[in-house]
């Protein structure tokens, strides 16, 4: 798999020339004439340890490539990690559950998506933007309310370095306090990626902090964004920003409740 | 003024200065009110339309376009020199008499005002009345006119909507796909079960939560009854129905779960 440093950074493809990547499960392909650009892409995972993830880097012939055509032949290319554009939830494989008046800061690995840009002196242009992993869809909040979001099954950890950086991965910081006046069960809760930024930190990416304040199953959570990078990743540069206007802090329900929806 | 004549009429007689004025402010009234009450609909029914929906857009325009030739209308005949007192005296006479003989127009105008008030659906919402599915192009003052999923234009009367139960396919951004299905007395039906819900869990349109379901609906002469239940977004729910059928029939000859057909 290719390093953080071999994905995220410009480069330039000469014309008749192709280039490939592995990004997670996503195969990407880019390939350069002299006045178009033409992009294929597909999602692979390795369903097994004797299946090998490469064995088609070579795209087939019947693969669907997206052609541009673009004003300049001189092109510069950018691969940019993006969050997915709605909000992710969060299922940890198991429950954490928080006495009121504790606090906890747990991290979750969120895949990113992968922007082609294309740039020439004339015009910078957003090619593409696929997401890493195909991430499974879900429905949070009841019917009046609710929103589709993104669903991640992970182990929420409570420390980093458990888990390796990976070049497709954006390790999100939350601190959780429970400030209400019952214990929280923290099953699976509503990370809203769109408001967050992304840092380079040496070997990987980090987000900026979510601190949420849970006040009680009825009401809604404080959240708030810090918009800095985390105490972990200190001194890091800013890559990406927020996909949304970054709202410092704001009310949502985060935490879900019981099923409403009829059997 | 020199004598003009044209047919044997003497013009100079019939266009006296004062009625050449009153021409010419008719004129001008028809000639710039009309064309101005066009561009004023249409700029009133796009800004509508962008900053809030297609329905309200076309509600607006409407109520625009009409009340604007309610008034041009009126100063046209104030400026032929009708007195609107007896018109409108006339016109109540008239109208009860117009009224009777034309009720079911009223009846679909009327109905036509109920539908725009209770919006059981918008422009733009998939509906389903009687054997007919189709978009909503328009709700005008005698009928909705409907666009069917192979292209035909569909014309229902206000009074026939309002009589008929309505089905609004996409009033809610999720909706459930009911898959019936049966199955040999044999199948041990846990593992059908497994089966259906791991089938599901790997479609990443179908939502994870609310949970898809698989529920024992029947007893049938040589097979049980199934009912498998996935939440799907709505844009998603063709594409659902056809790539989770055909994953289910390649899973149950895989694993050799035998189906009953022809109940």
């Amino acid at each position: 798999m290719a390093s953080e440093r071999e994905i995220w950074n410009s480069f330039r493809i000469s014309p008749g020339d192709q280039r490939f990547w592995k990004i997670g499960d996503l195969h990407l392909w880019i390939q350069v004439e002299k006045f178009d650009v033409s992009l294929a892409w597909k999602h692979a995972r390795i369903e097994g340890p004797g299946e090998e993830a490469d064995k088609d880097e070579l795209p087939p012939e019947a693969r669907k490539w997206t052609r541009w055509i673009l004003e300049s032949s001189y092109f510069e290319f950018e691969l940019k990690p993006r969050f997915p554009e709605r909000p992710v939830i969060i299922e940890a494989s198991t429950a954490l559950h928080l006495p009121r008046g504790t606090s906890a800061r747990i991290y979750v690995h969120v895949p990113v998506w992968v922007e082609v840009i294309a740039k020439s002196p004339a015009q910078t242009v957003t090619l593409a933007e696929v997401p890493s992993i195909i991430l499974s869809r879900t429905w949070f909040g009841d019917q009046q309310e609710g929103e589709l979001c993104y669903w991640l099954a992970t182990r929420a950890q409570l420390k980093t370095g458990q888990r390796p950086p990976s070049p497709h991965r954006v390790i999100c910081p939350i601190q959780i306090t429970n400030s209400s006046e019952s214990h929280l069960k923290v099953q699976d809760f509503c990370l809203h990626v769109e408001y967050l930024s992304i840092f380079r930190h040496k070997a990987g990416f980090w987000s900026d902090e979510t601190r949420v304040t849970f006040q009680g199953i009825e009401q809604v959570s404080a959240v708030r964004v810090a918009g800095v990078p985390p105490e972990e990743a200190r001194g890091a540069g800013l890559l990406v920003a927020p996909r949304s206007s970054v709202r410092k802090s704001f009310a949502a329900r985060i935490f879900s409740t019981l099923n409403w929806f009829p059997a | 003024m020199e004598n003009l004549s044209f047919l044997g009429l003497d013009l100079t007689r019939l266009l006296s200065p004062e009625k050449l004025a009153v021409l010419i402010r008719v004129l001008f009234l028809v000639g710039v009110g009309l064309p101005l009450l066009g561009i004023l609909t249409r700029t009133v029914r796009s800004y509508v339309t962008k900053s809030y929906t297609a329905q309200r857009g076309m509600i607006a325009g409407k109520l625009v376009f009409y009340g604007g030739f309610a008034i041009l209308a009126v100063s046209v005949m104030n400026e032929l020199g009708f007195s609107l007192a007896p018109l409108l005296g006339a016109a109540g006479i008239v109208g009860i008499a117009v009224g009777f003989a034309s009720q079911t127009s009223v009846s679909n105008i009327i109905s036509g005002l109920f539908l725009i008030t209770e919006q059981p659906f918008v422009v733009g919402d998939t509906i389903i009345v009687g054997n007919t599915q189709g978009t909503v192009l328009s709700i005008d003052m005698l009928s909705i006119k409907l666009r069917t999923s192979d292209n035909q234009y569909v014309r229902i009367p206000n009074e026939s909507i309002i009589r008929s139960q309505v089905i609004n396919v996409t009033r809610f951004p999720i909706r459930r796909l009911d898959l019936h299905l049966t199955v040999a007395y044999k199948e041990n039906m846990s593992e059908v079960r497994r089966l259906l819900i791991e089938i599901a869990a790997r479609n990443p349109d179908a939502l994870q939560n609310p949970p898809p379901m698989v529920i024992v609906s029947g007893f049938g002469s040589s097979s049980v009854d199934l009912l498998f239940a996935i939440w799907v977004e709505r844009s998603e729910f063709l594409k659902v129905k056809d790539n989770i059928q055909e994953e289910i029939k390649a899973r149950f000859e895989q694993e050799g779960i035998e189906v009953i057909r022809g109940q």
